[in-house]
């Protein structure tokens, strides 16, 4: 643990590029010593998991080195990480679902020079201390559940881990009891001399556990820090502390400015996984009015935007649209909302023809009539468009989300939801769309934002949620945020 | 770069729209080029199976090819092109939501039964009796086709599955039907009494057996299906619930009712198939009465998918290699099972032909 011992890895001037030209990693230093638990705090996006997974052998950098023992090394596999005592667990993905367990431990103690069956015998002793029964070893791991699937990942990696051990997200599916025993286990290994370095979510958890803390903004270090007393309210503004439990409702008060569109109370939703995603939260919003939902770990944005959208329905709560409202909904990918296999044509009229009652007279589709929409919405959304009639898949990503979002935007909508607005959009379509959402408040339409990014409210006038875990952390009323 | 690539060329149009242009000629040159892929391997496999069975293999592709689509044969091809393309017409519609319906042999068995029954009954109603026996037959196959959507919608069965079982249990319950409360005390066989005489669909054409319904069905399901794909909004809703469960949910469409009424359709169009092999060909219910019809329209379904010229060319196609394959049969003398081999063949062909296209 202390500062005068070299340290295990040393990684210097770490870049990650990735394919599409995005930059997950610029230039990030990171020391490793023996003994200590290193937590690595940022935003979702920050780079946390792309650095373990350099570290882990899953990814090559773009540039920079790492040294173990001060001696270069090149991490071309997991495997060449595992043969020098790096072991990782990566949210899931980690072990083959195809496989058993046993015939995966069997596949990881190559790497590691430990006898498979010692590995097994090891994990079995693990969970009976936590109390669970018996596990079998011949069955699949993609047949656990996820969280019985994340809690054998880690267990394995704290095992087979010689020197480090890097964790990525390790106590994200479990319960809180299970998740304290993982976090003792990890404080024993490390008293024994192995090094741990984690990525955690749940941040109230390790704030008090760390021994080193570093802190990732936009792929950029901006902090190394021996204890995260306040590292809280500096680095992560918008987690407000309240009870700890964060089972608070908020209402961000609207200024009275027009007609009620839509009001949840005390709305829980799940996601497919069964994992919270908003708990017990309150809100309502008006015409005129732009709400942010902002899911600070990312969690959820999807489901939630559905549930106000009304095509999930929530676990709990109450949420009200006033009847006979006309509701848009921008999801963050342009797939869920259209045929790609149709027309340009086609999918710009979609709404407008699906709202035609189907009357024996008025069942065909005016070709005239779908060129004449199509060309004003392609005017209106300023995209370029090779024919009108050429399927949706000539679009390029981003000009066909910016179809869907002009498309659902100029029905005059009473209620429109964003989901990731800015996804897939560069810098230019961002700014016309925040136009677009100014607009369309100020034509009296309510709009609801969800999205894991801050930023992407930038400049907007909004009242904003904060979310972690599902639960609110932070309230903003009609905040013009100037950065 | 991007804005080299709108520069517009001589002629006017933008490059961009030509590249696309050149993309959609590649893939017609693409389906020309698995469509003769295709008749290669269908042509290697007849050869085969003439070798096995002694006879020259060049004298067995002359006859059926000769059958098929010899001047002569025409209205013969066609009398059996026509039910291949009503049923494929409404096989196109649930394929179209990618609803599988493969039990259109028994919706027309139990079609062909309904409209020879009520056939009998309805002797001296003329040509009101024609139509009332066309759409019971219909209302039969809609009956048969009804339980398999429902079955999928409030059960979630594997329709691909309870389609092809009712197909048995049609062909049994027709075995049993013909033998038993439906039989001829007149005939022999198995099979109904005749229709009444004025219920007929008499030959058009001295010689031929080309009656109004097939011609009917030629001019106008091609241009139905067409409007119904390209221009309606009925169509319009089966494609987006074709295209998954993400976009039907997204546009708050409830599949469930457009699954039952898109297996219905194509139930009464297979039991109006029925009906008219009855009423125009054989004047009564007997078991051979499909001939196959309501397999060989799953691949020509899938293969034409929503385009009106390529189910009328594959109806007729097949209609002719069908035809063929009898002539060759009386001619040559190449077995009988020749015929169920291709068909199935031909459906396999139109499954991979279906995954390579994705």
């Amino acid at each position: 643990m202390s500062e005068a011992k070299a340290p295990i890895i040393e990684a210097r001037d770490i870049w990650a590029i990735y394919p599409g030209g995005y930059t997950a990693l610029s230039g990030v230093d990171l020391s490793i010593y023996e003994g200590e638990i290193h937590v690595i705090l940022g935003e979702n996006g920050a780079g946390k998991t792309t650095l373990l997974k350099i570290l882990g052998g899953y990814m090559r950098p773009t540039a920079g080195e790492i040294r173990i023992d001060g001696k270069k090394v090149f991490l071309k596999s997991p495997r060449v990480a595992l043969e020098k005592g790096i072991s990782m667990a990566y949210q899931g993905s980690s072990l083959i679902g195809e496989l058993t367990i046993e015939e995966n431990i069997s596949i990881i103690s190559r790497s590691c020079r430990m006898d498979h069956r010692e590995i097994l015998k090891e994990v079995e002793n693990m969970l009976s201390r936590m109390g669970f029964r018996e596990i079998d070893p011949d069955v699949k791991v993609s047949s656990l559940a996820p969280s019985e699937r994340q809690l054998l990942e880690v267990l394995i990696a704290v095992i087979v881990g010689r020197r480090v051990i890097l964790l990525d997200e390790p106590t994200s599916l479990l319960s809180p009891e299970i998740s304290e025993e993982i976090l003792r286990i990890l404080r024993k290994v490390s008293m024994n001399g192995k090094a741990v370095v984690m990525t955690n979510h749940k941040i109230r958890e390790v704030i008090s556990f760390g021994d080193r803390f570093t802190i990732l903004k936009r792929g950029l270090k901006i902090a190394e820090l021996r204890s995260c007393g306040e590292c809280f309210e500096k680095f992560f503004p918008h987690d407000i502390h309240n009870d700890g439990q964060g089972s608070v409702a908020g209402i961000v008060d609207s200024s009275d400015n027009g007609e009620e569109i839509l009001r949840a109370k005390d709305l829980t939703i799940i996601d497919d996984r069964g994992i919270y995603v908003m708990r017990g939260v309150s809100f309502k919003v008006s015409r005129k009015e732009v709400m942010a939902i902002v899911s600070l770990d990312g969690r959820g944005v999807r489901e939630i935007a559905e549930t106000i959208y009304g095509i999930r329905s929530p676990l709990s709560g109450e949420i009200w649209v006033k009847p006979g409202s006309r509701i848009s909904y921008v999801p963050s990918d342009t797939e869920r909302a259209s045929v790609m296999s149709m027309s340009i044509a086609i999918n710009a009229s979609m709404r407008r023809l699906l709202e035609k009652r189907l009357r024996i007279g008025s069942m065909l589709i005016s070709h005239k009539d779908l060129r004449s929409y199509a060309e004003s919405l392609i005017k209106e959304s300023r995209i370029k468009v090779p024919s009108i009639w050429s399927s949706m898949r000539s679009l390029s990503g981003g000009n066909a989300r910016r179809l869907v979002i002009w498309r659902e935007a100029l029905r005059k909508p009473d209620l429109i939801v964003f989901e990731e607005p800015s996804a897939s959009l560069d810098i230019s379509s961002i700014e016309l769309l925040k136009e677009l959402i100014k607009d369309l408040a100020m034509r009296g339409s309510a709009v609801v934002i969800i999205t894991s990014d801050p930023e992407d409210l930038k400049g907007l006038r909004s009242g904003v949620f904060f979310l972690r875990e599902g639960a609110l952390v932070g309230l903003e009323k009609s905040q013009v945020q100037e950065i | 770069m991007k804005r080299a690539r709108y520069r517009r060329s001589s002629s006017g149009e933008t490059i961009l729209l030509r590249s696309a242009r050149r993309i959609k000629s590649y893939n017609m040159l693409n389906n020309v080029f698995l469509t003769l892929l295709f008749l290669i391997i269908l042509t290697t496999i007849v050869g085969l199976l003439a070798l096995m069975t002694g006879a020259n293999p060049l004298d067995v592709l002359y006859w059926i090819l000769w059958g098929g689509f010899s001047p002569q044969q025409i209205p013969e091809t066609l009398l059996r092109a026509s039910p291949i393309l009503i049923i494929a017409s409404g096989l196109a519609v649930p394929y179209m939501a990618r609803v599988w319906n493969i039990g259109s042999e028994g919706q027309l068995i139990f079609g062909a039964l309904g409209a020879a029954w009520i056939g009998i009954h309805l002797s001296g109603w003329g040509s009101f009796g024609i139509l009332i026996a066309v759409l019971f037959g219909g209302l039969c196959g809609l009956i048969w086709a009804l339980i398999p959507g429902l079955l999928r919608v409030y059960r979630g069965s594997n329709e691909v599955l309870t389609t092809l079982m009712m197909n048995y249990i049609a062909i049994y319950m027709a075995s049993y039907l013909l033998n038993g409360p439906l039989k001829s005390r007149a005939s022999l066989f198995p099979e109904t009494d005749l229709v009444g005489r004025d219920l007929w669909l008499d030959p058009l054409f001295p010689g031929t057996r080309i009656h109004a319904g097939i011609l009917i069905s030629l001019a106008l399901l091609p241009l139905a299906i067409h409007i119904l794909f390209g221009r309606s909004l009925i169509g319009l809703r089966l494609r987006i619930i074709g295209a998954g469960e993400v976009q039907a949910r997204y546009f708050k469409l409830s599949p469930g009712l457009i699954v039952i009424l898109s297996m219905i359709f194509s139930g009464f169009m297979a039991g109006v198939a029925g009906s008219l092999e009855v009423l125009g060909v054989h004047h009564r219910a007997l078991p051979t009465i499909s001939q196959g019809y309501g397999y060989l329209a799953i691949p020509v379904a899938m293969i034409s998918g929503p385009s009106a010229p390529m189910l009328l060319i594959a109806s007729i196609g097949l209609g002719g290699v069908t035809n063929g394959v009898t002539v060759a049969q009386m001619i040559v003398g190449i077995p009988s099972g020749m015929m169920y081999i291709l068909q199935g063949f031909l459906l396999i062909m139109a499954l991979i032909i279906i995954k390579i296209r994705g």
